[in-house]
């Protein structure tokens, strides 16, 4: 049996490759593959290298400030840069639509800018050409090119029946035809696999993520390849089985992924950024105003603060109490910041959240989060990031408040200094993506939905097989 | 020609496509509708929380703060709602804020800010008028075009309708003609419901319409010709070759252009502009207060004569370095200024080759969401940051309080007007390429009713 489907697939991909379609749809992909490829490498290598002399020209800025009160340090700031990840090579996601800085500053959370997609024409609007694009969605459509008439065109030519009437199952037909479609696909992987060899050697800790990968594109070849051989055992000719595809491919890669978000985005509004800074200082009011002397919040700090040095005037603390009014203002803000950026991150989670449980209907949104999460390109990764800056913020302005609050004298509190060796103590770490465990959870989702479709591929093909068999009296 | 209309509305399948491209018309200007609402009230919602928290502040009823203390602790929204048309295409209102706050400190580090939207949402792209015209239009063009005439012969008929036919050439356009009056309408019936709903004006709506009956004719035109031309082409073969020109036309072409353009016009100064407005700012705080006021008094020289500026601080003295800043980092800024807008110069001279850029660019000068209204708002914040500074300026340099009349006179802001700009280079493409179709359709038909007739005197 394995022999025979074997047989069967080699001469199947010796009819398929001598398709006058396939020569000029092979040599086009391959090169869609290697312009995009080369494409996103430049983008990377030139955002890269951007991004490295910026932030040479921040640690630079940072260590040439001169000595200076710790409060100035806080508004000087400090900025924190969105690396790309290495496998952005081949899936860019979403990175074209995220800011790539954020100014890390006192008092203030700020939102990430100058995004790509803010300065870019309506062109944008069209797509971006990346391989992971060409996998995704143009590789499908040219294997139905190839592969719609595999078993339409044979019941046209009257072979078919022939084929069928002499051998035992059709079983045979159906799968070789299946592999053989689907080898085409593995071709075009190719490259892929290359750049993920690549990847595995030079950064072994993203073997699981080009292996989840891998796995998803795989197969996700198998599942269009099984449908088209699937779609052409069911037209009734070959025209019949192409326009079907089309359609097909139309509904499964260009209108569910475009429509899918909308709807989402539309179900879980999200809050303007303005809104959630308002909101935010909104909430502080409530809580307390460290600029108001007669504030009940700040008094009854003073009053612990006094009671717990056993003092009875800030004049006398030992510490510096203008610094401690600084840090838990500073506690104050944040938390309300971060609450109101929770909620942002939260309704994005809904939203996308939304679009993965539909990824049901369309093996290709399926493919795209898992493409995405395993790249480190999608929403999850970002936020992710936005939270580490946040993170790294909070810990700076804290850092300088206490050198605010030990190392300068209540006295003349602003007419002091700190020598400039003392920022080199300040944390600055640089942005440390997660591991590959942290893209698993969607990821594997979504490559278990690809597995559901595989499965249905199967059984719709063996339910083909019954079908044929019935028809051509076996 | 109403027999065809008959017949093509008979088979279910053209039906069937002809009613979802109508849907998702009405779906798409729902949708792009909806979203303008939205963004329409996150406007409302954050001018109300501005107020409250203006209120709040208290400076409108009290006549001895400082001017300084206003101006730092004031912020202005700026909005920037949606136009008229802005349903049509959603553009780069996907990624921008349609609104920001404002405050007297420097502009150019308040300029830039980003908005908080979910990325991945964006990176799909909207589901708006715009991709429904562009995108599936064509599709459903050539579902209905490509086996015009292969199709017949396909089935035998070809032959029969040659001898039944007087006019072969009135046969042919009339059954091309019905198909691309059935497009047009499944997406122009929605569109001018729309526009007589949301009471827009019809003078727009009426270009916009030749903009995409024109799309519509190129692309019907060019589904016919393929089978009429190479005349022994199989319907799937003229499937398969128009599928792969509207891959190219809609995909490849506006993508690759896109990363070409990316890299040709250096655009990356966003950062630089940032980081440079930073240093300065800082660095004023420690250098002698004559660095930040001899270049401000050459810009301000009416302010020279003032109070001179001796102890740690005074507003004026923040206000002015801020403003330095500003001034710093101008020519980058213009330079970055610059780039965009040849970015968006290259996007409209790409139309004059590329219908389906064309297309989009005639809903971009419409909708009004691209770069160039970024630019615009932008130059709006920029006169009314000026304006805010004119009218801080006595109070802060003749060190007068700021009264409650002061307070009711700041300036606000108010969106640059939107006038419908013509894309005339979008209306060469359109014109052009459906121009072109039709007349590749016309030469083919003439061919072979050239060819009928040999034959026809060879009996």
């Amino acid at each position: 049996m394995t022999h025979l489907i074997t047989a069967v697939a080699g001469n199947e991909w010796r009819i398929l490759v001598r398709e006058r379609t396939f020569l000029p749809g092979a040599i086009a992909l391959l090169l869609l593959l290697l312009v995009s490829l080369a494409i996103t490498l430049e983008r990377y290598q030139a955002v890269h290298e951007k991004q490295h002399e910026h932030t040479a020209r921040a640690d630079a800025d940072w260590q040439a400030q001169p000595d200076r009160h710790p409060h100035r340090v806080v508004h000087f700031g400090d900025y924190a840069f969105k690396p790309v990840g290495p496998l952005a090579h081949f899936e860019w996601g979403v990175e074209a639509h995220t800011g790539q800085s954020i100014f890390l500053e006192g008092h203030r959370q700020n939102a990430a800018n100058f995004s790509d997609a803010s300065e870019s024409t309506a062109l944008l609007y069209f797509g971006q050409l990346t391989p992971a694009f060409v996998l995704q969605t143009l590789l499908p459509l040219a294997l139905i090119f190839f592969g719609y008439g595999a078993i339409a065109r044979e019941r046209e030519s009257g072979l078919l029946h022939q084929i069928l009437a002499g051998s035992p199952s059709a079983a045979p037909l159906l799968l070789g035809k299946w592999l053989a479609l689907a080898a085409a696909g593995f071709a075009a992987l190719l490259p892929l696999a290359l750049l993920a060899l690549v990847a595995v050697v030079t950064t072994p800790e993203h073997a699981l993520r080009v292996a989840m990968m891998l796995a998803g594109y795989g197969v996700y070849v198998l599942i269009w390849s099984g449908l088209i051989v699937t779609v052409s055992g069911l037209a009734r000719n070959a025209h019949g089985a192409l326009l079907g595809l089309l359609a097909l491919w139309i509904v499964l890669c260009i209108a569910i992924p475009r429509v899918l978000p909308e709807l989402a985005g539309q179900r879980h509004p999200a809050p303007t950024h303005v809104e959630t800074q308002l909101l935010a200082e909104a909430a502080l009011r409530e809580v307390g105003d460290s600029h108001n002397p007669d504030d009940p919040y700040f008094n009854a700090f003073r009053t612990q603060t006094l009671e717990r040095y056993g003092v009875e005037r800030v004049e006398d603390l030992p510490i510096n109490y203008g610094g401690l009014v600084m840090a838990e203002g500073e506690r104050l803000t944040s938390e309300a910041y971060a609450q109101a950026s929770e909620r942002v991150f939260g309704q994005h989670a809904r939203q996308n959240l939304w679009v993965d449980r539909f990824a049901v209907v369309s093996p290709h949104l399926a493919l795209l989060q898992l493409s995405r999460s395993a790249a480190g390109t999608d929403t999850e990764h970002y936020i992710h990031f936005l939270r580490a800056s946040e993170a790294r913020r909070y810990a700076m302005v804290q850092a300088l408040n206490e050198l605010h609050t030990y190392e300068i004298a209540f006295q003349n509190d602003r007419d002091q200094r700190l020598g400039a060796a003392a920022w080199d103590a300040i944390p600055r770490p640089e942005y440390a993506p997660p591991d590959a465990r942290f893209a698993l959870a969607r990821s594997s989702g979504a490559l278990s939905i690809l597995l559901g479709w595989l499965l249905a591929t199967g059984a719709l093909l063996s339910w083909l097989t019954r079908r044929l068999e019935r028809a051509h009296g076996n | 020609m109403a027999t065809e209309f008959r017949l093509l509305l008979r088979s279910r399948l053209t039906l069937a496509g002809l009613m979802i491209l109508f849907a998702a018309a009405g779906i798409a200007l729902w949708l792009g509708h909806t979203e303008m609402q939205r963004q329409h009230a996150e406007i409302e919602r954050a001018a109300a929380l501005q107020a409250e928290q203006r209120t709040h502040l208290g400076y409108a009823t009290q006549d001895d703060v400082a001017a300084g203390s206003v101006g730092y602790y004031t912020f202005h929204e700026v909005a920037d709602p949606p136009g008229p048309w802005s349903f049509l295409a959603v553009g780069n209102r996907q990624v921008m804020p349609p609104v920001q706050r404002i405050r007297l400190l420097g502009l150019e580090a308040q300029l830039y800010e980003g908005e908080s939207r979910n990325p991945e949402r964006a990176v799909a792209g909207a589901f708006d008028f715009a991709f429904v015209v562009v995108f599936l239009l064509p599709l459903l063009a050539i579902a209905l075009a490509h086996d015009l005439l292969p199709g017949e012969r396909e089935r035998g008929r070809l032959g029969l309708l040659q001898s039944l036919a007087q006019a072969e050439r009135s046969f042919w356009s009339q059954r091309l003609l019905a198909r691309l009056l059935l497009l047009f309408a499944s997406v122009g019936l929605p569109l001018i419901g729309a526009t007589l709903i949301l009471q827009r004006p019809v003078t727009s709506l009426l270009a916009l319409l030749v903009g995409i009956g024109l799309y519509t004719t190129f692309w019907t035109a060019l589904a016919g010709w393929i089978g009429l031309r190479w005349r022994n082409l199989s319907s799937t073969a003229s499937a398969m070759a128009l599928l792969s020109i509207w891959v190219t036309l809609v995909m490849i072409a506006p993508t690759f252009a896109n990363a070409a353009l990316a890299r040709s016009v250096d655009a990356d100064l966003g950062g630089e502009i940032a980081l440079e407005h930073r240093r300065k700012v800082n660095d004023a705080w420690d250098l002698p207060k004559s660095a930040t006021f001899e270049p401000f008094f050459a810009s301000y020289p009416e302010w020279r004569d003032t109070a001179p500026v001796t102890g740690r601080f005074h507003w004026k003295w923040y206000y002015a370095f801020h403003h330095v800043a500003d001034e710093h980092v101008a020519p980058k800024v213009a330079r970055y200024r610059d780039a965009l807008a040849q970015r968006a110069e290259a996007t409209r001279m790409l139309g004059v080759v590329l219908p389906s850029v064309a297309m989009q660019n005639l809903f971009d000068g419409l909708a009004d969401n691209g770069i160039d209204r970024v630019l615009a708002q932008r130059s709006a914040i920029r006169a009314f940051h000026t304006r805010l500074r004119h009218h801080f300026y006595p109070y802060l340099f003749d060190d007068l309080p700021f009264d409650h009349s002061a307070h009711a006179a700041m300036p606000s802001f108010e969106p640059p007007q939107r006038t419908p700009r013509q894309d005339a280079l979008a209306w060469i493409g359109l014109g052009a390429s459906g121009l072109l179709a039709l007349f590749l359709v016309v030469r083919s038909l003439d061919r072979r009713v050239r060819r009928a007739a040999a034959r026809y005197a060879l009996r």
